[in-house]
């Protein structure tokens, strides 16, 4: 029998649930096909296909399907609604899958949908993915409590490895704390150079999406008492988590996006003691403009900590 | 939040409190009036009339690429506050919408204002209670079954503005004598205003209705009717989008609306399912806010005979967004022509305007052709 071919488009939640996803699928059975890391020319493709005002984040994902048609059987775009304690997702996720299934026509894609305020939850999500593909109920079921398993190992392993580091950290470096939706953080095109730069300009760089996801989570009320967007929660758990560590906050979001545009604004406004930049990525961004206001930041911080420390 | 509450709960002066809310199309009547009824201790402010100034305000104090209504309704509240306005209420709900108000706060406090913020719905939905115990707040002495009466009234006078604007928005580009309906209109809204009880309203439904019935109509005027669909915000407050509606009735174009508060509050839950249902062609999943909406109410009109529809939004709004791919391709489908506008502080009037008359040319022709 020949495996069946699942293509993840490497954009949007990928980021988050890349393992849970892979196990998954693989423990199923089924090949993996992931797209590539994004370059111009998936983000090109997306551009084409979107309507202009969508998100950044959004053209990059629709890219990726794009490049990943053809090349397998069935493309995985899952929708995601609400979450356990009536937090939601930006709206951008709710329609992902129907937004694919209409621009491009020739396109098999299989899905789940997490809706908990409906009633769909992950477990009868991933069964309906299992019958789907003619897979046992037993089988599907092992595989998912096996991802679901890693994952949560995953999670935890990458939390403890940053608690660790910020606690033998005894070097004179800057420490930044990037808050940053992972989809923007480590892609390719939009975060990747942002942290490369930081990290050639010398400083110790701490991510804010990366924190124990089942012990911290009521670190966002400092900030704000109504939000409900379960990744905005999450980093702002992160942001709160590693505040007192840090010389310095840098808030890298992409045009147009929906939760950032008010909750950055709100963070900026409730931090006042630390030096915030708040960077926003479109698709006509010069690198060089970039680089010059990370350089002119972290001067600010450096001037800052010399001041502290032989004042 | 708590303390500022206190301090008003514990204010001596709160004869003085000064209450405002921000604009949304006429719907400020119904509001002025149940404030009217249930806070007889304070003052009531209408924010004055949107113009471009209010625009200009708005922006220069948001966060630059939140969505368009953030704008206004920010706004409206310093302009409030600038006219004594002490007490700013804001309603809340899905999407970006139930966020707005924390960050209003915010941004109005780190301008220096002193002032309290009230939040009547959280992303929960309406609960008649919180929000009887928010305006208890504002006065102490407000009896549930008083608020509750009122509060009843209030729904009621919604739908009765929302049926009777409905009607206007089917009639008027069919009117014989230019400005008459608009006289009536402002009519409706000024005796709107000052209703007491279930009684006046019923008569005040019953006279206009009337009025309404009896205004000299020719039909053979218009041949085009146009759907309009899209963001709420947009869709209910003709400020923002330019008064395109009037535009349309000028061009004698009828006009079909769904969006109005009464369908928001009370048929949108009910509908939703069914409206995924009959779209099921283009959709699976509800698509977010008004998305879902705009869809199978396009395919709606598609499938009734219209002669293109029209999708309105603010700069940004991501379910409509989500929206415009599968409304293109019912376009193509239905072969019914609808044009996109997004509505933002840089949009120019006369390019909307452009544009729409050439919609209207191109609909025109169509028809024409299809006829001959």
């Amino acid at each position: 029998m020949i495996n069946l071919k699942i293509g993840i488009p490497k954009a949007m939640l990928y980021y988050k649930y890349n393992v849970l996803w892979k196990t998954f699928f693989t423990e199923l059975g089924c090949e993996i096909v992931i797209s590539k890391d994004t370059n111009k020319e998936i983000l090109e493709k997306g551009i084409t296909y979107s309507i202009d005002e969508s998100c950044l984040a959004s053209k990059i994902f629709i890219g990726h399907v794009f490049s990943l048609i053809g090349k397998c059987d069935y493309i995985f775009i899952p929708r995601f609604c609400s979450y356990k304690n009536k937090d939601v997702t930006c709206v951008k996720f709710n329609a992902l899958y129907d937004i694919c299934s209409n621009i491009f026509d020739n396109i098999h894609i299989i899905t789940y949908n997490l809706d908990y305020l409906k009633g769909e939850n992950e477990i009868s999500g991933f069964l309906k993915i299992g019958r789907e593909l003619g897979k046992g109920y037993i089988k599907t079921l092992k595989a998912y409590l096996k991802a679901k398993r890693k994952f949560k190992q995953q999670n935890e392993l990458d939390a403890d490895k940053q608690s660790l580091f910020l606690k033998n950290n005894k070097t004179d470096k800057l420490n930044v704390l990037v808050v940053s939706h992972p989809y923007i953080l480590h892609d390719e095109l939009l975060g990747k150079p942002i942290i490369s730069y930081l990290k050639k300009l010398d400083s110790n760089l701490i991510y804010a999406d990366v924190v124990d996801k089942k012990h911290i989570k009521d670190g966002w009320k400092k900030f704000s008492t109504t939000l409900y967007w379960k990744d905005s929660k999450e980093l702002l758990n992160g942001l709160n988590n590693y505040l007192d560590y840090v010389d310095g906050i840098v808030f890298i979001s992409v045009f147009t996006c929906g939760p950032d545009s008010l909750v950055t604004e709100l963070c900026t406004r409730k931090i006042k003691d630390k030096p915030c930049l708040n960077l926003i990525l479109d698709e006509l961004n010069s690198d060089t403009g970039i680089q010059t206001r990370l350089e002119s930041f972290t001067d600010v911080l450096n001037d800052k900590k010399k001041v502290l420390l032989y004042g | 939040m708590v303390n500022k509450l206190e301090i008003l709960e514990n204010n001596k002066d709160i004869k003085k409190a000064k209450v405002s809310f921000p604009h949304l199309g006429n719907y400020y009547i119904p509001i002025y009036s149940l404030l009217l009824r249930t806070l007889d201790n304070v003052d009531i402010l209408i924010p004055p009339r949107m113009t471009k100034k209010t625009m200009e305000i708005g922006e220069k104090y948001s966060p630059d690429f939140v969505c368009t209504p953030f704008k206004y309704n920010l706004g409206n509240f310093i302009e409030s506050l600038d006219r004594g306005a002490n007490v700013l209420i804001q309603a809340g709900g899905g999407c970006r919408f139930g966020y707005y108000a924390e960050l209003q706060e915010q941004i109005l406090y780190d301008l220096g204002y002193n002032f309290t913020f009230i939040t009547l719905f959280d992303a929960k939905g309406v609960d008649i209670f919180k929000v009887y115990k928010k305006f208890k707040i504002i006065n102490p002495k407000l009896k549930f079954i008083s608020f509750s009466y009122n509060f009843l009234l209030t729904i009621k006078m919604v739908n009765v503005l929302d049926k009777l604007e409905n009607k206007i928005r089917s009639i008027i580009s069919f009117e014989v004598n230019k400005g008459e309906i608009d006289k009536i209109h402002n009519n409706l809204l000024k005796e709107l205003k000052l209703i007491k009880n279930f009684k006046e309203l019923k008569k005040i439904n019953r006279k206009y209705g009337d009025i309404l019935n009896d205004i000299e109509l020719d039909r053979s005027k218009s041949k085009l009717k146009v759907g309009i669909v899209g963001e709420l915000y947009t869709a209910m407050e003709p400020f923002s989008s330019f008064f395109l509606e009037k535009e349309l009735s000028k061009m004698n174009i009828e006009v079909k609306r769904y969006t109005t508060a009464t369908y928001l509050l009370f048929e949108k839950g009910k509908e939703e399912k069914k409206l995924i249902e009959n779209a099921n062609k283009y959709i699976k999943y509800a698509l977010g806010a008004d998305g879902t909406e705009s869809v199978a109410h396009s395919k709606e009109l598609c499938e009734s005979g219209y002669d293109g529809i029209i999708h309105i939004k603010p700069f940004g709004c991501t379910p409509e967004i989500n929206a415009i791919p599968i409304l293109q391709k019912i376009s193509k489908d239905y072969k019914v022509p609808i044009i996109y506008f997004t509505f933002d502080m840089q949009t120019s009037e006369t390019g909307i305007k452009t544009r729409l008359e050439a919609f209207y040319d191109m609909l025109k022709m169509k028809k024409e052709a299809q006829n001959a």
